[in-house]
């Protein structure tokens, strides 16, 4: 049996079935815009995590009276710092000014400077998980002259949590849009079967192989699931475009959202097809009396 | 599976074959029949006789409770599945109800049975032009299954079985549903066939029909065969 025989007999049954060949596409696109969507925010939110842990500064705030120099050495030599860096009263204000920007003029009301000396420490890159950046924050408040240790790991927990928990939502969202777009596409394909079961049960008759009479349907949810794949990541990537305006930062994961659009599509549209054919196919085997004369 | 040529004379064997249907109604009980290669034999039956369970079990669309099914050579209850399109390449079947797909024209109804079967692609036109002359129907190749009466429908039916060159034709009540005139030219198409070298069974309740073409008969009665004359 040739393959162009095969594909001209699987477009045959999608052109005739093209209005709900479409709409299955498009429930399929939907579902798998949503898997895009929640891939997009998870991969950002990844992102946004690894970049917060890499960027981590610690503030060791110190005394007044103790020596600059000998505070910046002796946390500099801490396991895990990159560099130590210390920054005077008046640095600090400065720094204030600088952040508040127009409120500036509110910092001139103040009488005294009260802010106090700090410490700021870079860590390592890879130093930045819970456990060392506490032990840290530990070993820099044992230091004489060290007053307080303001780490960020609250920061980091906040978005290490967040992150595992989208991941757990698109997990869930996975298996969901994975069992619907099975489902459309099981759908399809039976009621593709039921509307060609004349055709099926004369192919049978006559002597065509299993192959022949199954494969244009898996032909047919292959193409219902590509299409639907293909609509889902064109889609997805105008989305992206549309949120760029307001997160500009925000990344478009193109491979992970092209496998899962197109692979799960495909993917389930051949699943569904078999299981279509495993359910509707054995129907002409299964007649019994109901054919008797 | 099948046997070499040397042993298989027969085309059809049964031995003991009987067919329970819903576990309790036989529908066929201890059937022995034996047909040559080349025969031409009209399987006769009131309504509910067991005369399509005995065709549907030699194209094995259905197997029995117990005895032997042999069909050119093909042991059908050891069979696997897989390889059910090889025995089905070689017969042909013919039902009361036609069964020609209603959205293609006559030409595309027999082509389809020559694509599906993997047959070349080259020999395709000359095998239906062929069959087509065969049964007077050239001037109907592009009309659609509702255009033609129920003989030419009929006649379309068997083309397609005949394209496919069958070495056994199994017709199920083939004047069942079409005016006796029409009824005598496809008992004429069907002798033809048999002229030409394949074994013709043809199952009936027209039990004068059956007589009049002087063939064996084996009357079925309540799924026993009753009687079987030459």
């Amino acid at each position: 049996m040739k393959l162009s025989y095969l594909l001209q007999e699987a477009f045959r049954s999608i052109n005739r079935n093209r209005g709900s060949f479409i709409l299955a596409a498009t429930v399929q696109a939907i579902c798998l815009v949503l898997l895009s969507v929640f891939i997009i925010l998870t991969w950002n939110l990844m992102r946004l995590s690894e970049t917060a842990s890499r960027r981590i500064e610690l503030y060791a705030f110190v005394s007044e009276q103790a020596d600059p120099a000998q505070l910046v050495d002796r946390i500099g030599s801490l396991d895990g710092v990159a560099q130590a860096r210390y920054v005077s009263k008046d640095e600090a204000l400065v720094e204030l000014r600088a952040d508040l920007g127009p409120d500036s003029s509110l910092v001139n009301a103040l009488e005294d400077n009260p802010l106090p000396p700090s410490v700021r420490i870079a860590v390592r890159a890879g130093f930045a998980s819970l456990s060392e950046l506490a032990a840290l924050e530990q070993k820099a408040l044992l230091i004489p002259g060290v007053t307080e240790v303001w780490s960020g790991k609250e920061m980091v927990e906040r978005l290490g949590r967040i992150t595992r928990t989208v991941m757990f939502l698109d997990i869930g969202i996975l298996v969901i849009v994975f069992c619907a777009v099975l489902f459309i596409a099981f759908q399809t394909v039976e009621s593709s079967i039921a509307s060609r079961h004349h055709e099926i049960q004369i192919m049978e008759l006559v002597g065509a192989t299993g192959t022949t009479v199954r494969l244009p349907f898996v032909i047919e949810g292959t193409a219902q699931g590509f299409l639907g794949g293909a609509s889902a990541f064109v889609i997805a990537v105008v989305f992206h475009r549309l949120t760029t305006v307001v997160i500009p930062a925000s990344a478009l994961p193109i491979g992970p959202v092209l496998l899962a659009d197109l692979g799960l599509g495909v993917l389930s549209g051949i699943v569904g097809a078999l299981i279509a054919l495993n359910r509707i196919h054995r129907v002409p085997q299964a007649e019994t009396a109901g054919d008797e004369e | 599976m099948a046997e070499t040529a040397a042993e298989s004379i027969n085309a059809v064997e049964l031995v003991g074959v009987s067919r329970l249907y819903q576990h309790s109604w036989p529908a066929l009980t201890d059937v022995n029949l034996t047909i040559e290669k080349g025969d031409f034999i009209f399987i006769l039956g009131a309504t509910g006789a067991g005369k399509t369970t005995l065709l549907r079990l030699l194209y094995r669309q259905d197997l029995p409770e117990s005895g032997k099914v042999k069909v050119l050579g093909y042991d059908l209850r050891k069979m696997p599945a897989s390889e059910v399109p090889h025995l089905r390449k070689r017969i042909g079947i013919i039902f009361q109800d036609f069964r020609l797909l209603a959205e293609r024209t006559v030409y595309e109804n027999l082509e389809f049975v020559l694509r599906v079967i993997g047959t070349n692609r080259k020999e395709i036109p000359g095998r239906i032009q062929d069959t087509l002359n065969r049964l007077g129907l050239v001037h109907k190749k592009d009309s659609y299954p509702h255009q033609l009466s129920g003989g030419e429908q009929q006649k379309t039916s068997i083309a397609r079985a005949l394209v496919k060159e069958p070495e056994i034709l199994l017709a199920d009540e083939p004047t069942g549903n079409i005016d006796p005139r029409a009824a005598a030219d496809i008992l004429n198409i069907l002798k033809d066939i048999n002229y030409q070298g394949a074994t013709v069974l043809m199952a009936t309740h027209d039990a004068d029909l059956a007589e009049r073409t002087r063939r064996r008969r084996v009357t079925l009665d309540a799924g026993r065969i009753v009687r079987d004359e030459t």
